[in-house]
């Protein structure tokens, strides 16, 4: 499956009541480690072995109430939702900590 | 008692109105900040910062350290035993990486206002009354918010002269950093520290600039360094027309390519008169002409906030308080003060110190000291200086009391690749009564241009500050090898026309 963008905080809260397993990509264009982390984060996504957990992204600078809602503070920040609330988060460009969360999830 | 939503708000997100917020904030005041920009004539804007962050200080001297870097690869690497093919400058990436670190600081003062629990609207504010301000966000929505205590900081924007053509085809350095086409040749209109800094990191990153003067250079500083840093710049190729101005622009397009290309033609003149006797075709035009306080629309007449007569800023006493007793001004929109963000963020800081921190009774408030204040023009040839050019000094305390200490070198580093890129030093003194030889007089003015002005003189500025004399300066040791100790050796003493060049050692 591929990433999903999400804008805004109505579509952002539908979609994690919707889906229960979610992991969310927090990212800044003009940031250095999001733009190594991004290639490997689409991959996962990618991946058939993932399918039961859905990928989304979001760009923090494109929608402020969004960022702050999820006190985002730190670039790349990793969040997973389940059955819609928030079950862990990291911040830093770890593939390792992506997978490890992708496993607790599933 | 009236209860006000907030204690301080603050009309603009710049360098005085940031510093501002963050004090206030750390002594328990609650406080509101606007940041609203206007967009330019091209639809440009930019996030929360100011004009320093966004289209002022921090991408010039990015900008500027490219230009340096590019001419040290050129001039200086191959006799250092550095192979660097001919250094090419590419637009995009420069222009991209920089507006990535901006955009990282835009991102970093927001979180900041969350961390410190400052309300920050990007919405344009103005006055309903002394302590009732109205905002209007970008769709037009407006909200009203009281507060005691109400500080302006709106600070400039540049100025147009108002010729035809001018708003439509040209660009000001509000554009210059944010467009992601390489500019082409340019035309830098003006004769200001920012006409000539972006006219000279232009220069040396590749592209044609002709620059145009209507008087002299750099207005306020030293005469002799001024010229100097002109000259300089003619020496790396710039082509300077002086004593003319734009009289009108015109939209042309190219037809000596391939591909048709939209350019600027310019009809100018002699600056007296009001026809142009000449044109010139450019990619760029570049108005730099200086810049205009943004004091018109925030509804300062409905208070009663005073403007000065001419130059539209903010009066206020040397506390920073208007003329209504809970308004307040600091930065670019004050009037009397350089437009230096240095300068903005400690009347910021001071502002706040006096409003929220406490201070016990009977104790002096805080004022600003604005003497002795060291700038850098950060042209190819920096140019930095603290206190009174040579000709301020005379005018000031007169021909017998002032004497000038010269001196000239060539660093260290300019000695292999065989350049002849000098440093250049100058000292004002003053001595209050004959019987004090100049030589143990205090300093009024140091003036210095060469490699790494900005970081050389910040030192020397804290002393100069404090009043040293000229014998003080001299008994210090200095650091070898550096340049900044060549301004201890500063030992010939004669006015302009003097000569400056010292046999080597």
């Amino acid at each position: 499956m591929t990433v999903t963008t999400i804008k805004t905080l109505p579509e952002f809260k539908d979609f994690v009541s919707k889906n229960p397993k979610v992991i969310i990509d927090c990212f800044a264009e003009w940031c250095g480690p999001c733009k190594f982390i991004s290639p490997r984060y689409h991959a996962m996504a990618e991946d058939p072995a993932n399918a039961a957990v859905k990928f989304i992204q979001i760009d923090v600078d494109a929608n402020p109430s969004l960022t702050g809602y999820l006190k985002i503070t730190a670039m790349p920040t990793f969040i997973a939702f389940s059955h819609g609330a928030e079950a862990q988060r990291f911040s830093g460009a770890s593939a390792e900590k992506i997978q490890a969360m992708i496993a607790s999830l599933k | 008692m009236v209860e006000f939503e907030y204690d301080l708000a603050i009309i603009g997100g710049g360098s005085g109105g940031l510093a501002a917020a963050s004090k206030a904030a750390s002594y328990g005041a609650k406080v509101l900040i606007f940041d609203y920009v206007d967009p330019t004539p091209r639809g440009i804007t930019w996030g929360v910062g100011g004009t320093c962050v966004n289209v002022g200080c921090v991408p010039k001297k990015l900008f500027h350290r490219a230009a340096v870097m590019k001419h040290d690869m050129e001039a200086s690497a191959e006799a250092y035993g550095l192979g660097v093919h001919e250094p090419t400058l590419d637009w995009p990436t420069l222009q991209g990486n920089v507006t990535m670190h901006i955009r990282s600081v835009n991102f970093g003062y927001r979180m900041k206002f969350t961390r410190e629990s400052i309300t920050y609207k990007n919405e344009r504010a103005k006055f309903i009354d002394a302590h009732t301000l109205e905002g209007t966000d970008r769709e037009g929505n407006k909200a009203t918010y009281t507060a005691d205590k109400v500080l302006v900081a709106v600070g400039c924007r540049p100025k147009y002269s108002g010729v035809p053509g001018e708003k439509e085809l040209c660009i000001t350095s509000d554009d210059l950093f944010k467009i992601t086409e390489a500019p082409g040749t340019v035309l830098v209109v003006g004769a200001s520290y920012v006409a000539l800094e972006c006219a000279g990191f232009l220069k040396e990153l590749g592209f044609p600039v002709t620059v145009m003067i209507r008087s002299i250079p750099l207005r306020g500083f030293d005469r002799e360094f001024a010229e100097a840093v002109v000259t300089d710049l003619e020496k790396r190729g710039i082509l300077f027309i002086r004593g003319m101005t734009p009289k009108s622009y015109e939209k042309v397009t190219s037809d000596k390519e391939e591909e048709p290309k939209e350019q600027v033609k310019v009809h100018f003149g002699p600056s007296a008169s009001s026809e142009p006797d000449a044109e010139g075709v450019f990619d760029n035009v570049l108005v730099a002409i200086g810049r205009t306080p943004l004091t018109s629309s925030i509804g300062l007449d409905k208070v009663g906030v005073t403007v000065h007569e001419r130059s539209k800023k903010i009066l206020t006493d040397d506390y920073e308080k208007t003329c209504v007793d809970n308004i307040y001004a600091i930065g670019d929109c004050r009037h009397g003060v350089l437009e230096l963000t240095p300068v903005a963020i400690r009347a910021g800081h001071v502002v706040s110190e006096n409003l929220f921190s406490r201070i016990p009774m009977g104790k002096e408030l805080l004022k600003v000291d604005y003497k002795d204040i060291s700038t850098t023009v950060f042209t190819p040839l920096e140019y930095s200086s603290v206190g009174l050019s040579e000709e301020a000094a005379i005018a000031k305390y007169g021909e017998d009391k002032v004497e000038v200490f010269r001196t000239q070198f060539t660093p260290l580093e300019h000695t292999v690749p065989h350049l002849d890129e000098v440093s250049t030093v100058k000292i004002v003194v003053m001595r209050t009564d004959e019987s004090i030889p100049f030589e143990k007089s205090k300093i009024v003015g140091l003036h210095y241009s060469g490699i790494n002005a900005g970081e050389i003189m910040q030192g020397y500025g804290v002393s100069i500050r404090r009043g040293i004399t000229k014998d003080q300066l001299d008994e210090t040791i200095g650091i070898h090898p550096t340049t900044a100790e060549g301004l201890l050796d500063a030992t010939m003493a004669g006015r302009v026309g003097g000569s400056f060049s010292k046999t080597s050692c």
